[in-house]
């Protein structure tokens, strides 16, 4: 019997193990009819409950399936202290049990000086390994080792009074182990196609393959670059600082008070009062 | 009584009236520093400063409601911090020629890109609270910083 070789590319296709994806396999059935000899661990790859107990994948999808979501948005009052739990490492490392962490700070701080302090943020995000991401007018967005975030915090909310403090830990690990194992599927699929090309002996057979082996390469850049992405972010976390300069009313001239004691004479003090000698 | 007696009466009763307002206060100023003299209006007993319009100056407060040198720290901090937007660069306390322990708040601030030191010392005397202030510009303000915390010191009442 002779099977066509597209159809043979068009059944790998749905083999790739990621759901709701263009590659989504239809059943297990599909599965099983395209099943290579000795080829149970690609298999185990595609569906990720059975991908924890063989393949490259094995120890880390056991580790992940047992970890819940961590999505944690906080806003939280001035004063208050949030201690997200640092990720392990500055790289992801498999086989890892701690879930994948990207973690971001977004701050309004109130300072004296704002120029002075933003140039004292980044040249503290150097020192700790990190870098300057952006800066724009009074923000500055910084990156730092996510070993460093809490004691990069700690020190930008030394420099001034802190108005808004923002924290997310993001957990992806969930959507990184998907990614990974999607990618380790497309590329079996990859490599299957590239063995039907090389056996395809009609123009038009060996076109409908080209054309797969190129959508599916596509697809594996693409999550390639995903997985570099949440790599970098959560290796090193973000933190942005919104500086806004303190009011500036009191030498030149006076403003309503934001409170006021029933003592008069605190009521006057300041340079404007004590250096007017007219 | 003589004419020239009455005169003199009087003389020393002007001098004690000028030395009564000024309730007894006594501060060396820094080097080069002029004292000015204050109207009766002004809420300063003392004021003196120097070329570069550092000035230094102390107000004597009669206070009738009880309160410790705590809460008067805490509430000149809260005044100029949070509505006044000056910024707490540091706190200490100082040992004055009266006896009594002071608490110096080192401030600063920003105005029009200009930087300003601003230091309030407070002097708990009891029934009377002396409130000594200093600032200027930061240029000229931190080349007698060291004078105006010796002046600080010196103060008595």
């Amino acid at each position: 019997m002779r099977v066509p070789l597209t159809a043979l590319a068009l059944a790998g296709l749905t083999l790739v193990g990621c759901s709701g994806g263009p590659f989504a396999p239809s059943d297990s059935k599909a599965r099983a009819e395209y099943e290579p000899s000795g080829g149970g661990s690609y298999e185990a790859e595609a569906t990720p409950s059975e991908g924890a107990d063989s393949g490259p994948l094995a120890d880390r999808g056991r580790d992940l399936m047992e970890i819940d979501d961590q999505d944690e948005p906080v806003d939280m009052p001035k004063g208050a202290k949030k201690a997200p739990r640092a990720p392990s490492g500055t790289a992801v490392e498999p086989g890892r049990s701690s879930p994948l962490l990207i973690y971001t700070a977004s701050l309004d701080v109130a300072v004296y000086q704002v120029q002075a302090t933003q140039k004292k943020v980044i040249s503290m995000a150097k020192a700790m390994g990190g870098f300057l991401a952006r800066q724009d007018g009074q923000v500055v967005i910084i990156r730092v080792p996510a070993l460093r975030f809490e004691a990069a915090l700690d020190k930008i909310e030394s420099y001034g009074d802190v108005i808004r403090r923002q924290i997310e830990a993001k957990d992806v690990t969930e959507e990184f182990r998907d990614q990974t194992i999607r990618l380790r599927n497309l590329e079996v699929v990859r490599a299957r196609l590239e063995t039907l090309l090389s056996k395809a002996d009609k123009v038009k057979d060996a076109l409908e393959v080209q054309r797969e082996l190129a959508r599916v390469t596509g697809q594996i850049e693409l999550i390639k670059g995903r997985l570099r992405y949440m790599e970098d972010r959560i290796a090193y976390s973000t933190i942005s600082v919104n500086f806004q300069p303190r009011p500036q009313n009191d030498v030149a001239g006076g403003a309503p008070p934001a409170f006021r004691l029933p003592f008069e004479w605190i009521q006057e003090l300041g340079l404007q009062s004590l250096m007017d000698v007219r | 009584m003589t004419r020239l007696a009455l005169s003199l009466l009087t003389r020393l009763g002007l001098v004690l009236c000028v030395f009564m307002a000024a309730g007894c206060l006594s501060i060396e100023p820094p080097p080069d520093f002029v004292e000015r003299e204050e109207y009766d209006w002004s809420s300063y007993a003392y004021r003196a400063l120097n070329a570069d319009a550092v000035v230094l100056g102390v107000r004597e407060i009669h206070e009738d409601k009880e309160a410790s040198l705590g809460f008067w720290t805490k509430a000149v901090k809260n005044r100029l911090q949070a509505s006044h937007a000056y910024a707490i660069l540091g706190e200490e306390t100082l040992k004055v020629a009266s006896g009594e322990t002071a608490t110096l708040i080192r401030m600063g601030r920003e105005d029009a890109g200009v930087q300003y030191d601003y230091w309030v010392a407070l002097v708990d005397a009891g029934s009377t609270l002396y409130v000594i202030e200093a600032g200027g510009r930061r240029e000229h303000f931190s080349k007698v910083e060291g004078a105006l915390r010796t002046s600080i010191k010196s103060f008595s009442h």
